[in-house]
């Protein structure tokens, strides 16, 4: 698991929990203050594919691979968005839970 | 009456079009287009970025046929593709195909939703995004229809479809390589014209310079070159598929263009609070839309823009009986 960037927004949005990821689902353990009002929604993105490949010709006329010949390209990082956003009033049981498990949330995951 | 048309442009100065380009840029389904915001909701965190897809769609056409001039001359073409595609050898089958490319670049985006991507997941039925209805478009709008007739030769629709739409999205539909080559110009991962121009014109418009690249010398050193793979430091021989790639000269502005695409996507297409506006709009769209999506008749898709949901949401905001009508909840 990829996790660059953990936000907790202000937002008033009237949806149920989406189960989008185990990150999400931790979240919803966390016991909240006022179960009937609670809002929430997570958004998680991570590119698909990577950096694209493409071929190169060199001054030499060979044709070799962009990631080949480029460090920088290698290098790229991937987009990858976590935010789960949630409403005010939930805020510091929010960051209370995410105190209590940032260790386990920046656990790098197995490689798919 | 003029055969050719300019139009000032802020990122490519004039943007040059026939008088058969003209008529699709006069039709209601491109003039839609004004009317979406190429960047949803963003404009109410980056105020400059009110920028539509109709002067994006123009930049990628424009694009599109610089990048078709630099890749098909003839001391640019590889020997190694040279033989493979019979189509850079003939000049009727080259003016075709030209522009073909430069009609879809210039109707790639006509599919979009109100608000472009904002809500496009789950407001329409299975199966449908909006490369999907561009397709239908492209198709089935009858003005559309009678202009790729009268072109001399007429143009085929579903040429014009499988380059504005690519391979990843017409699966089952086979693509010749050239015709694979030519939507890698405007859809590309790597150099699609459609990338290079929304990151430019997004990065202008928005007031952020992380989107900027030398989009001019990536452009002149796109070559047609055989697939090369990142198995070892010389592939040549890797494979005779021909793809879009470049010559040495051109690498780092290409690292450039991935970069900004990189910051662009974490600083402003990401943004939170755009997300969460996202979320917002997708909220009321659905209970506003009949059946809470948006109808995939051609005919009663094209009614919709940014312009009427702008209105409902301001009707809405001001009638408690109006289905999107919400009154802000009291503290639990």
């Amino acid at each position: 698991m990829n996790i660059s960037t953990i936000s907790f927004c202000i937002s008033e949005i009237q949806s149920t929990f989406k189960k989008i990821s185990g990150l999400e689902k931790q979240f919803l353990e966390v016991p909240p203050p006022c179960s009937a009002r609670i809002r929430s929604e997570a958004i998680f993105y991570k590119e698909k594919g990577g950096i694209p490949d493409f071929p190169v010709k060199t001054k030499d006329g060979r044709i070799v691979s962009s990631l080949v010949i480029s460090d920088t390209l290698r290098n790229i990082p991937v987009v990858a968005v976590d935010y789960v956003f949630i409403k005010e009033d939930l805020l510091k049981t929010a960051k209370e839970w995410l105190n209590k498990n940032w260790e386990e949330i920046i656990r790098p995951g197995k490689e798919e | 009456m003029k055969e050719y048309h300019e139009i000032r442009d802020p990122l490519h100065v004039f943007i040059r079009l026939d008088s058969d380009e003209r008529k699709v840029l006069d039709s209601y389904a491109f003039q839609r287009l004004r009317y979406i915001h190429q960047l949803a909701l963003s404009y109410l965190i980056y105020p400059g970025a009110t920028h539509r897809r109709f002067e994006h769609s123009l930049g990628v056409m424009e694009l599109a046929g610089r990048v078709f001039d630099v890749v098909t001359r003839p001391d640019a073409i590889d020997d190694n593709v040279k033989s493979i595609i019979p189509e850079l050898h003939n000049k009727d089958k080259l003016s075709y195909w030209r522009r073909v490319l430069r009609m879809a670049a210039l109707c790639h985006d006509m599919g979009h939703l109100p608000f472009s991507h904002a809500a496009e997941k789950d407001l329409l039925p299975d199966g449908f995004d909006h490369e999907t209805m561009t397709g239908e478009i492209i198709r089935n709008h009858e003005e559309l229809s009678f202009i790729w007739q009268q072109i001399t030769p007429p143009l085929r629709c579903e040429d014009i479809i499988k380059l504005a739409v690519g391979p990843k999205k017409l699966k089952g539909i086979k693509f010749t390589d050239w015709e694979a080559i030519l939507s890698e110009i405007i859809v590309g991962d790597a150099f699609g014209v459609d990338r290079i121009d929304y990151l430019l014109r997004d990065s202008y418009h928005a007031g952020v310079a992380y989107g900027r690249f030398d989009h001019y010398r990536l452009i002149d050193t796109l070559r047609i070159l055989p697939k090369a793979t990142s198995g070892g430091p010389d592939c040549s021989g890797d494979s005779l598929e021909p793809v879009l790639g470049i010559e040495e000269g051109g690498l780092h502005t290409a690292e450039a263009l991935l970069l900004a695409r990189y910051f662009m996507y974490s600083q402003v297409y990401f943004h939170p609070v755009r997300r969460i506006y996202d979320i917002h709009l997708k909220d009321f769209l659905k209970k506003w839309l009949p059946e809470g999506i948006f109808p995939t008749s051609v005919k009663l898709f094209l009614h919709f823009t940014d312009s009427e949901v702008i209105a409902a949401l301001l009707e809405a905001s001001r009638d408690p009986g109006h289905p999107g009508h919400e009154s802000r909840p009291k503290d639990c």
